[in-house]
């Protein structure tokens, strides 16, 4: 009792003499536990897959060398064989604060020689967004060809003048096999989980209130 | 000389230009604003005549509804004492409650009205897509629609049951009140008859500067017109929505969750169903001001009293009560309204606990000033033997009946109860019936509609759109 003056019946419907009773659609309620669990088992793997495929992983890697300080001299260039025509992905190793990074992975760009001699320019501010695990940002990807091929990394200037004191720092870079993307597979799982999930509740909801049927 | 009368004949033309622009200035404010200015002008008046200030009272006491301890608390005459003794335990709150409530019954005796009938109130849980069918079969399983002359009314429960729940109110927990006589169960009967009539409809005809109808009023209107007597009639209930909305970060609008008014349902008999269908057609009606005659409509202030005995929404009201003499709910006053005057449930059209403009019911969730949360309050039974939250609603309490002799004198005995036990004058500050605005050009319609389309794609809120169309009369006629 939280009121002298109110006495609690119960339900309006379902009680002797009620003309309606109360049902529930059961393949309402499998339909919204599959969408629910599922959609939280989707969640959860897409989460931790991604969590663990992000990043370079050693096993990938085919090449380690540092990216030379801005106005510092040129740092030696790395080469790895190329199987052929592949895509390969310039992870850079930088953490700190956010906007730091973001300005040493934009003042960075790494040239590319391939074995006919053909080159490819890549550059941390063209890549669109960078993938970032805590330890590594992405600088771009290109495609190697079969035979030697060299990368060389330097710092170049980006951004205002007064905030490229980051830059004239050297770091380490890696080449690794495969896109940036390809440690994103988790998100595949993850947000067609998170929207069956969506979905499911409000179906759940409108098995629980159910509707009514007269008797 | 010359000079001196043009002197005074400009300064009384100025005087009759302020005397002008004041007159015009009044008859622009609405009702409620109208009656806070008359009791100000008549603290003036009484001042000018002598009356010593103790006498006047504090001003910032003029025109509120609560006066006496908690009125002076509510208004900010004296500061609230700080409680260190607010009981938490279910048990004890439910003990001290009873006891406090024994104090108020005996303070109430001396003003009941002698032969009354009993009041009991049951509460049922309903599903809010389904509540008005659902009340309607537990009306019939009850037997009570078959005897309308046992029922003073129904209406929704205007409380937010599990506020923080996701979702709208369609398959929430929605409870009901039905406030009857009977003090036995009674053999089933057929299920009533029902209208419905919805708020955002043009039902009454009105045009701009007349006075919007009140729910009871149209309802009224149509069961006069329908020879449906108050022992044919089992209820007439607003249909409280209450909606979240809003919300968002720093800069955007703060989140609400209304309290609204849809519309109202009406309850009769099923011997009357023919007769309420065929009135109820052919809408608009052009209906009075007010009630039919010979039917009384009563609106009480609710909230005021809330704030001062319960004042966090989601909570129970803190026991001991700060101010043990006001009822400490809205159905506690209603009970009260209905014993004093003594009113018959065969002469009672409707009893509700209700709202009547949108009202926010995230107002007074915290005692921190400005802080607005659903949460925080305890798991509180509900009709269905569970536990749930729930954000405590509640503005009005009406009640409308068939007048008579007796009952005005009931109603004398009320107003000496509301003076000198609640020391409050409940029906201040209402703000009924305000007169139906004119609508706005086509022109202001289409900047607005631009408006919305400009917020809508750049997310930045444009004009404050306060406005609230008055029911059953929007727009106007030759509006």
């Amino acid at each position: 009792m939280s009121s002298a003056d109110v006495e609690h019946a119960g339900w309006a419907v379902g009680g002797p003499g009620s003309r309606l009773r109360r049902r529930r659609n059961p393949l309402l309620a499998i339909l919204a536990a599959i969408l629910i669990a599922g959609g939280a088992g989707a969640a959860v793997y897409g989460i931790v897959r991604f969590a663990t495929e992000v990043g370079p992983d050693d096993e990938r890697v085919v090449a380690r060398g540092t990216v030379a300080a801005l106005d510092g001299p040129a740092t030696p260039a790395v080469t790895f064989a190329g199987a052929g025509a592949e895509k390969l992905t310039v992870w850079l190793r930088a953490g700190g604060l956010s906007n730091v990074r973001s300005t040493v992975v934009a003042g960075t760009a790494c040239e590319v020689v391939r074995p006919d001699g053909s080159t490819a320019l890549i550059r941390g501010s063209r890549q669109g967004a960078a993938v970032e695990t805590d330890h590594y940002a992405t600088i771009g990807a290109f495609t190697a060809a079969a035979g030697r091929n060299a990368v060389a990394c330097r710092h170049v200037p980006f951004g205002r003048r007064g905030r490229r004191g980051s830059l004239r720092e050297q770091r380490p870079f890696i080449v690794e096999r495969g896109s940036p993307a390809d440690g994103l597979g988790g998100m595949w799982l993850l947000f067609p989980g998170i929207a069956a999930i969506v979905l499911g509740v409000p179906l759940a909801a409108r098995w629980r209130a159910g509707y009514l049927k007269a008797v | 000389m010359g000079l001196r009368r043009l002197l005074e004949t400009a300064v009384n033309k100025m005087d009759e230009f302020g005397e002008r622009s004041h007159a015009a200035d009044v008859a622009k404010l609405t009702p409620a604003q109208r009656e806070h200015y008359e009791r100000w002008e008549a603290r003036g008046a009484a001042a000018r005549a002598g009356t010593s200030p103790e006498d006047l009272g504090d001003p910032r006491l003029t025109g509120t509804v609560l006066q006496g301890p908690a009125g002076e608390v509510v208004h900010g005459v004296v500061k609230a004492p700080k409680r260190q003794d607010v009981i938490e335990d279910p048990a004890a709150w439910e003990q001290q409650m009873l006891a406090e409530r024994a104090v108020r019954d005996a303070a109430r005796a001396d003003y009941l009205a002698p032969g009354r009938r009993p009041v009991h109130i049951t509460r049922v849980a309903t599903r809010g897509k389904t509540q008005a069918r659902e009340v309607a079969d537990h009306l019939a399983a009850s037997g009570l629609a078959g005897h309308a002359e046992l029922v003073y009314g129904a209406y929704r429960v205007p409380d937010l049951i599990s506020p923080g729940r996701l979702g709208g109110e369609g398959g929430a927990v929605v409870e009901w009140d039905i406030v009857h006589a009977a003090d036995g169960r009674l053999p089933a009967a057929e299920p009533p008859a029902a209208l419905y009539l919805d708020a955002g409809e043009f039902l009454v005809d009105r045009v701009p500067g007349e006075r919007a109808p009140l729910d009871e009023d149209l309802a009224l209107d149509i069961l006069a017109r329908a020879g449906i007597e108050p022992e044919r009639t089992l209820a007439i209930a607003r249909d409280v929505a209450i909606s979240k909305a809003g919300g968002g970060g720093e800069g955007e609008g703060r989140s609400t969750i209304d309290a609204t008014v849809r519309g109202v349902h009406v309850l009769v008999m099923s011997n009357a169903a023919a007769a309420l269908g065929s009135t109820a057609a052919a809408p608009p009606w052009r209906i009075r001001e007010g009630p039919p005659d010979g039917v009384w409509l009563e609106v009480l202030q609710w909230d005021a009293i809330a704030k001062a005995v319960h004042p966090v929404r989601q909570r129970r009201p803190p026991l001991p009560s700060p101010f043990p003499y006001l009822p400490l709910t809205a159905q506690e006053l209603l009970r009260a309204y209905i014993e004093i005057v003594g009113i018959s449930p065969a002469d009672a059209y409707c009893a509700q606990v209700t709202h009547d403009r949108p009202f926010d019911l995230m107002g007074r969730t915290s005692t921190k000033w400005g802080v607005r949360r659903t949460g925080g309050g305890p798991d509180l039974p509900c009709a269905d033997g569970k536990l749930r939250e729930r954000l405590a609603g509640g503005h009005h309490v009406v009640v409308a009946y068939r007048d008579s002799p007796e009952y005005a004198a009931g109603r004398a005995r009320f107003e000496a109860y509301e003076q000198s036990e609640l020391q409050a004058h409940l029906r201040r500050n209402l703000g009924l019936r305000e007169p139906v605005p004119e609508p706005t050009s086509r022109l202001w319609r289409t900047i607005e509609r631009v408006g919305d389309v400009v917020e809508f794609f750049t997310m930045e809120p444009t004009v404050e759109d306060d406005f609230v169309a008055p029911r059953y009369c929007w727009p106007p006629r030759g509006g």
